[in-house]
């Protein structure tokens, strides 16, 4: 690596941002360099003294005007038609076409749609449980203990997943993860089974009750269900029967 | 601004176990309980909210009454919030409020010039005890002479440790950009440094 190549790295070097073969390059060059190595020093001089002083704190009597603030004011957390209709008059005259447009549309819409719409679901799933495996990116919580797990997506998700263990009927809890699937956030479990992993996506769902719908796809088995105001999907590599087990045990 | 419009997250409190969470999701939550939710996940980024709007604006009374209205923004859209980081979606609002504010109130600074191509970062001679002893005074000034589109980044990495790719999100930049904004931000402010101890040095 020449010094123009390193250049315009050096200050993602210092805020630890390159990624690790682009930085093992960065660092050699640096050993090598002494103006680029000056730079580097002088870059986390700066940083040092800007940390150190520059950071303006929030006067008390701020906070004390923002606390009152939000007391009083009204709270609009209304759905999202309001916030639309709120909008219309002002561009009323794209908008209602539009809007017409929309509704027929989704009226004339065959009911293949909701299939596809499912069976993208379905790739998403198996997509999800392929890079889980394969990136090393499986759990962000390893844990087997159900209190450590369940706590840990607290404030990540805006529900509150079940966790269980089923160490003693052979499906054992390695951690979890928040994946995005269906547009949202959701909780990824992992459970191991002799050789194979597991993962099981879990969303809240409008709150019928459905399934289970077994299905494979690319060499895996799906498992699918609403279950006490949840959606499950299982998905793994082992076989029928053992996601039958795993189903009735997540729904027992 | 990047709002997700969909109807979004509520702020499930505490303890609560997942029947409890299925059901309030349903329904919406007492009022109370969400405005508390809101505040136990926003307050506590109240410094950073206010350090960067002191800084976009350069004005210590223009960032309170910036700052406000942003949480009560917040306060209005946390129905879009849907997890993730409530720090970079806090940052996101209060930024777009202090961008607002800046057009209402005062004409805009001049755009981004193309000073690199004729000072190209090689030029600045790098004098690390300089950066080291300069006072706090001659930070400020040079932070205040850097364009705002320059000044925000360096705030977000280098004062609040945001990294590139929440700063992206913040400030709707790609990566990239958040990168080489950041090094040309960091070069002109030794250079800012360099000019103020030696000379010539403004006010």
């Amino acid at each position: 690596m020449t010094c123009e190549d390193a250049r315009p790295l050096l200050d993602a070097h210092v805020d630890r941002e390159l990624d690790v073969a682009t930085d093992r390059e960065v660092t050699r060059h640096l050993s090598e360099c002494e103006r680029c190595a000056r730079e580097v020093e002088s870059i986390r001089a700066l940083k040092k003294a800007l940390s150190e002083g520059e950071r303006a704190r929030a006067p008390q009597v701020l906070r004390r005007r923002i606390v009152d603030a939000l007391g009083s004011s009204p709270m609009v957390d209304r759905p999202r038609v309001t916030r639309a209709v709120r909008w219309l008059p002002r561009s009323s005259t794209i908008a209602i076409p539009a809007a017409i447009a929309a509704v027929l549309a989704l009226l004339l819409m065959p009911r293949m749609f909701r299939v596809d719409q499912s069976d993208f679901l379905v790739r998403e799933v198996v997509a999800a449980h392929v890079r889980s495996t394969q990136v090393d990116h499986l759990t962000d919580v390893a844990s087997s203990d159900r209190h450590t797990v369940k706590p840990w997506f607290e404030g990540k998700l805006d529900f509150s997943p079940p966790v269980r263990d089923f160490q003693a009927k052979t499906f054992k809890l390695v951690g979890g993860r928040v994946d995005y699937l269906d547009d949202r956030p959701v909780a990824a479990l992992v459970y191991q089974h002799g050789p194979h992993l597991i993962n099981v996506f879990v969303w809240p769902s409008d709150g019928s009750e459905r399934g289970p719908t077994l299905l494979t796809r690319s060499g895996y088995n799906l498992d699918h269900f609403s279950h006490a105001g949840m959606n499950f999907w299982i998905v793994s590599d082992m076989g029928r029967d053992e996601m039958d087990k795993l189903a009735a045990l997540l729904r027992s | 601004m990047r709002t997700t419009v969909k109807p979004g997250l509520r702020l499930v409190p505490a303890g609560n176990d997942s029947a409890a969470a299925a059901g309030a999701r349903g329904k919406h939550l007492s009022e109370p309980e969400n405005r508390d939710d809101f505040q136990r996940t926003f307050l506590p980024y109240l410094d950073a909210a206010y350090n960067l709007a002191r800084w976009v604006l350069k004005n210590e009374a223009d960032a309170q009454d910036v700052v406000q209205e942003a949480y009560l923004r917040a306060l209005r859209f946390c129905g879009t919030f849907r997890g993730g980081d409530p720090r970079a979606w806090l940052l996101t609002i209060v930024r777009n409020t202090a961008y607002t504010w800046l057009s209402r109130n005062r004409s805009a600074d001049p755009p981004v010039p193309f000073e690199e191509e004729q000072h190209p970062d090689e030029a600045v001679p790098v004098d690390i005890e300089l950066i080291r002893r300069a006072d706090s005074r001659a930070l400020r000034t040079a932070m205040e002479q850097l364009p705002t589109e320059f000044r925000e980044i360096v705030v977000l990495r280098d004062l609040e440790g945001l990294s590139y790719k929440e700063i992206a999100e913040v400030a709707d930049l790609p990566i990239g950009t958040v990168m080489s904004r950041l090094a040309r931000a960091r070069s002109r402010l030794k250079q800012a440094l360099h000019k103020l101890s030696y000379g010539g040095g403004r006010p």
